[in-house]
């Protein structure tokens, strides 16, 4: 194979956004992902290039890990391809989409082939400053939402570009096998982790996540959940120094940090009210797993070896499942075909909760395997969220129903993808029948059932008018009143919480409502010591 | 032999023959003065690519000229120089084309284009200048040939801002003159060399010299437009937008910053200069006015204005790069020179389009412009993108090799986030532009609509230069390692000056 090769992946989604206003057809988008499914699929492993004429010598290549990334990354962008509108495929549409997908393609495409930190950054910059034309949107609220995204994707940006300057300044070299040569800056390091933890959403620098997800065009939302969120992480599989042993400061740091998204976005996602916010919190949730466990690797560096190549399949079959979801919950929303895509939608999700025999459950037998009985509490824990979200999620399927009319090409394509989709990345020897592997599960219906039972008390009782915020369950379809306030997850946890505390113990009238006699109380408590006692024993 | 005493004069006369012989045209003869003008341009730039080919093989270019005793006159070639004469003679080319187009029909052309291309000869003038007196002579000459075309429109407004901008300049070109003549009385003549001279008079005092530096550096600082020294700037958007063009990225602005870089690397030697501890306070000077000007175009609604505080900011990146002794930091100070030129001529090509179009001067009239020009707003994004250092465009490589520069030399902890916030602030006033242009939708009619019944967004020689140098931008950055571009230029002057 012509080593030249390499470089068409991103050259052709490049070449075709300078053509893109004329470009009427969807299968145009489509088809620019095309070389790089290719490319994954036959490219000659660990072939490289080097274009030392290109801007300051570029240099790519393709290993394993690349290869992998192509492939399902491709097939995602592919999927989004589908699910442009019509109306943004005309001459002289709002908002540049066409112009705006390829190009974040193109970087998209560009920095998972690299093989030197610059071209790696032209590709992530590319990519990020590009998708302020997926996310943006007609409303107010979605300039807004396009709006901080791009202010956090710039800081992101020059973040990353400090940390550049710091790694070239120390290895005198652009490549990435180079680069460890001598022991990293602190500095760098902790640049490195911002500017990456930003795409990946550690909590912190989350914010512009929650209104993207929620407000972007789906499209948007696809490409922005599978390949560019993925690629924060595959950014630090790149650059940090694992193997290497540096200050186990970091390592804790991004160990708490992603322990902090975990929960944080299982709290905060389950008492959601929108599928979509849902489904954000829920990438939030699964972002902090694998902040956690880089920052284990980081600190273990005899484990390395083993675990990576496991984060990377986690990450692949993340990267597939959640557009999948987003589009799955689109087409039922729209109302075709409930029968075909309620029983796909269910299969996705015991996919992304690690079901046995699914993809997602071979991954994490795998990761199991790999981290040798470390951090079994965080495994537990990262299901328990997985599966407390995606019951949210199921739950709220059943009312988001809007009558509209969907395209059978669309219904298609999701279709075909979603066997590849449940069982990505193809990790078959992870593959298993483990009653354990259904613990997670089993806690977290466990869970919302018993808050289900809190909050059914707690909404009984009349209320204030001016904390309409309290009613968090369902029942009350007041989605658009509150969208705004509910979006605002600090808001959806405390308002509560505070509501709890000052008024809901005594009412205005002075009668205890909540007191510990009720039942509930034992049961939540009880509850939670058990959760703790199994917790610690494992 | 001849050919490398004549070629300087030559590049010299390519511009200055024409602009004679124009002021002597009646208003009417727009053809031959098309022609003179084009001419002169063409054969300065078939010079200038002879000249880039020898200062690459290392010959020399040099013309000698006594005009008194102990006083020469010298026009000298070398890569420095090279780096300025072809941004000087390519970036005029494509403006004289541009300004044709846009004073099409309006009085006193054989005025303006006289004096512009004297402006240009004044630039080359001093690009080649072989010593400090040399070098004084075509500064002075280019405070006098830019006064007429700042004050051209003739308008009280325009007038004022001339005005204001020589009552600057003057007082700068005295304090130069001044440091100058000091210097000259303390050695008796001060050549250009590369790598410096006054580290050998070992027997001057470090703190003479340091005076005599300030003064200097305060006479060129006045046009480079160092904090506070700027205030000319800004009121000079007055002129006509070729004239802010050129003066932005070329001429005047970038005459100042040249000379700053003459004075450190060829007169003092930059190790010499950091050594008597004057590069810390310029460096400081640098980095208030990145931060000063870009804070200053946050607040700008007229777009030139908002253009001219950029120009503040970005221009002292080269004096930053200078600063910061170290090559890294010398190839991203010398590469921005050009750098910057290209993308600021583009930005001001745009503005001069819009408002020749449109009638829009103003940043809250662009709603919605993108669709009406997309050509001209297409090649102001990328003037625009490239000034907040997005890859791959130009400044992307300036801004990199600064900061190299900068950790390399010890200095990230202060120059590195002086980087940062100037990209930040340069995102935070242009992209609202590039919002307004593209995704928003026109909200009321163009203030003064010229284009009715026009095929195209504009003619062929307004529209085409901010085309041109807008791909040049992109183009330079994208091949910035490629052979004979700016990069490989700046670093064939870096291994020059820090051969010792």
């Amino acid at each position: 194979m012509n080593t030249l090769m390499l470089t068409i992946p991103p050259l052709i989604p490049l070449v075709l956004a300078c053509f893109a206003h004329r470009l009427q057809s969807r299968w145009w988008l489509f088809g620019a992902a095309l070389p790089a499914l290719y490319l994954g699929l036959m490219g000659e492993p660990d072939s490289a290039i080097s274009l030392p004429w290109l801007m300051l010598g570029m240099h790519f290549s393709l290993d394993t890990t690349a290869q992998q990334f192509l492939v399902f990354g491709s097939m995602i962008w592919m999927l989004a391809a589908l699910h442009i509108p019509a109306d943004d495929l005309m001459t002289g549409a709002a908002g540049y989409r066409k112009q705006s997908f390829l190009l974040a393609m193109a970087g998209n495409l560009l920095l998972i082939i690299a093989a030197d930190m610059l071209t790696f950054y032209v590709g992530f910059a590319l990519m990020g400053l590009s998708a302020y034309g997926l996310l943006w949107g007609a409303s107010q609220r979605a300039r807004q939402a396009a709006r901080v995204y791009l202010v956090f994707t710039l800081i992101g940006e020059l973040a990353l570009f400090s940390a550049l300057l710091l790694l070239m300044v120390n290895s005198d070299s652009l490549l990435f096998e180079e680069l460890h040569a001598k022991p990293l800056p602190e500095a760098a390091l902790l640049l490195l982790l911002l500017g990456f933890g930003i795409k990946v959403a550690i909590p912190g620098l989350h914010f512009w996540l929650p209104r993207a997800y929620t407000l972007a065009p789906l499209f948007g939302v696809v490409v922005l959940s599978g390949p560019m969120m993925k690629a924060g992480l595959l950014g630090w599989l790149r650059f940090l120094p694992f193997g290497t042993p540096v200050d186990p400061l970091w390592g804790e740091l991004l160990l708490f940090l992603g322990v902090v998204g975990v929960i944080l976005g299982m709290l905060i996602g389950a008492v959601q009210r929108e599928s979509r916010s849902v489904l954000a919190y829920s990438s939030i949730s699964k972002m902090g797993l694998f902040s956690a466990l880089i920052g284990f690797s980081l600190n273990h560096p005899g484990m390395v070896a083993g675990i990576l190549p496991v984060i990377v399949l986690l990450a692949l079959h993340h990267l597939m499942v959640k557009p999948m979801l987003f589009v799955g919950l689109d087409l039922w929303q729209k109302g075709s075909s409930t029968y075909l895509i309620l029983p796909a939608l269910i299969l996705l999700s015991l996919s992304l909760v690690a079901f046995p025999l699914t993809g997602g459950g071979a991954a994490k037998n795998l990761l199991s395997t790999a981290l040798n009985g470390n951090l079994v509490w965080l495994m537990l824990l990262a299901g328990i969220a997985a599966a407390v979200l995606t019951v949210r999620f199921l739950w709220l399927l059943k009312r988001s129903k809007r009558p509209v009319e969907s395209g059978s090409v669309s219904l298609l394509g999701w279709l075909v993808l979603l066997p590849v989709a449940v069982w990505a990345p193809f990790a078959w020897d992870g593959m298993s029948v483990e009653a354990k592997a259904l613990l997670p599960l089993i806690l977290a219906v466990v869970l919302m059932l018993i808050g289900r039972l809190l909050w059914q008390r707690f909404v009984a009782i009349p209320l204030p008018t001016d904390f309409r915020i309290i009613r968090l369950v369902p029942r009350f379809s007041q989605i658009d009143k509150d969208r705004f306030r509910v979006n605002n997850g600090v808001q959806q946890i405390w308002l509560p919480l505070k509501q709890i505390l000052s008024h809901r113990l005594t009412e205005p009238g002075g009668q205890p409502i909540a007191s510990l006699r009720d039942s509930a109380i034992w049961w939540l408590m009880l509850m939670l010591a058990l959760l703790l006692a199994l917790i610690l024993s494992l | 032999m001849t050919m490398s005493v004549w070629l300087p004069v030559g590049i010299l006369l390519s511009s200055f023959i024409p602009g004679v012989l124009i002021f002597f045209q009646p208003e009417e003869r727009h053809r031959l003065r098309t022609w003179l003008n084009l001419l002169g341009a063409l054969v300065k730039l078939l010079l200038v690519g002879v000249l880039i080919w020898g200062v690459f093989h290392e010959q020399v270019f040099e013309t000698r000229w006594t005009m008194a005793p102990g006083l020469e006159f010298v026009l000298h070639a070398d890569a420095l120089s090279v780096l300025f004469v072809s941004l000087s003679t390519l970036l005029w080319l494509v403006t004289t084309i541009y300004a044709i187009g846009y004073l099409e029909r309006t009085p006193h052309r054989s005025r303006f284009f006289g004096f512009f291309s004297l402006c240009v000869t004044a630039t080359v003038g001093l690009a080649l200048a072989g010593n400090l007196f040399t070098f004084v002579v075509f500064y002075e000459l280019l405070t006098l040939a830019t006064y007429p075309l700042i004050a051209h429109k003739g308008s009280p407004e325009a007038l004022r801002g001339a005005r204001i901008y020589l009552r600057y300049t003057l007082f700068g070109g005295l304090l130069l003159m001044i440091g100058a003549v000091w210097l000259h009385t303390l050695t008796g003549g001060v050549e250009f060399v590369e790598g410096g001279i006054l580290d050998q008079y070992t027997n001057l005092d470090q703190s003479t010299l340091r005076w005599i530096f300030l003064l200097l550096i305060v006479g060129l600082g006045v046009k480079a437009a160092l904090v506070p020294l700027h205030g000319w700037l800004p009121q000079a958007m007055v002129a006509p937008a070729p004239v802010s063009a050129l003066l932005h990225a070329v001429a005047v602005v970038k005459a100042g910053a040249f000379g700053i870089v003459r004075v450190i690397y060829d007169v003092y030697g930059v190790e010499f200069a950091a050594e008597l501890g004057v590069l810390t306070l310029l460096g400081a000077v640098a980095s208030i006015t990145i931060i000063y000007g870009s804070l200053k175009a946050l607040s700008q609604d007229h777009l030139k204005k908002r253009l001219a505080y950029s120009t503040v900011s970005q221009v002292s990146y080269i004096v930053l790069g200078t600063a910061i002794l170290g090559p890294l930091a010398t190839i991203g100070g010398l590469v921005h020179l050009v750098h910057q030129g290209v993308m600021k001529i583009t930005l001001f090509f745009a503005a001069g389009n819009y408002a020749e179009a449109l009638g829009i001067h103003r940043i809250s009239e662009m709603d919605g412009v993108g669709r009406r020009m997309p050509g001209t707003t297409l090649a102001f994004s990328i003037g625009a993108l490239g000034m907040i250092g997005i890859p791959p465009v130009a400044g992307f490589i300036s801004k990199w090799y600064l900061g190299l520069g900068a950790v390399e030399a010890g200095a990230a902890a202060w120059v590195v986030p002086v980087l940062i916030a100037s990209s930040l602030l340069n995102a935070a006033y242009f992209l609202p532009i590039l919002y307004r242009a593209w995704f928003k939708s026109p909200s009321r009619p163009w203030p003064a609509d010229r284009t009715a019944g026009c095929a195209r967004e504009l003619p062929d020689p307004l529209l085409w230069p901010p085309v041109t140098t807008a791909a040049l931008a992109l183009l330079i950055g994208l091949f910035a390692a490629a052979p004979y571009s700016p990069l490989e230029w700046a670093e064939l002057i870096a291994g020059r000056e820090y051969r010792q």
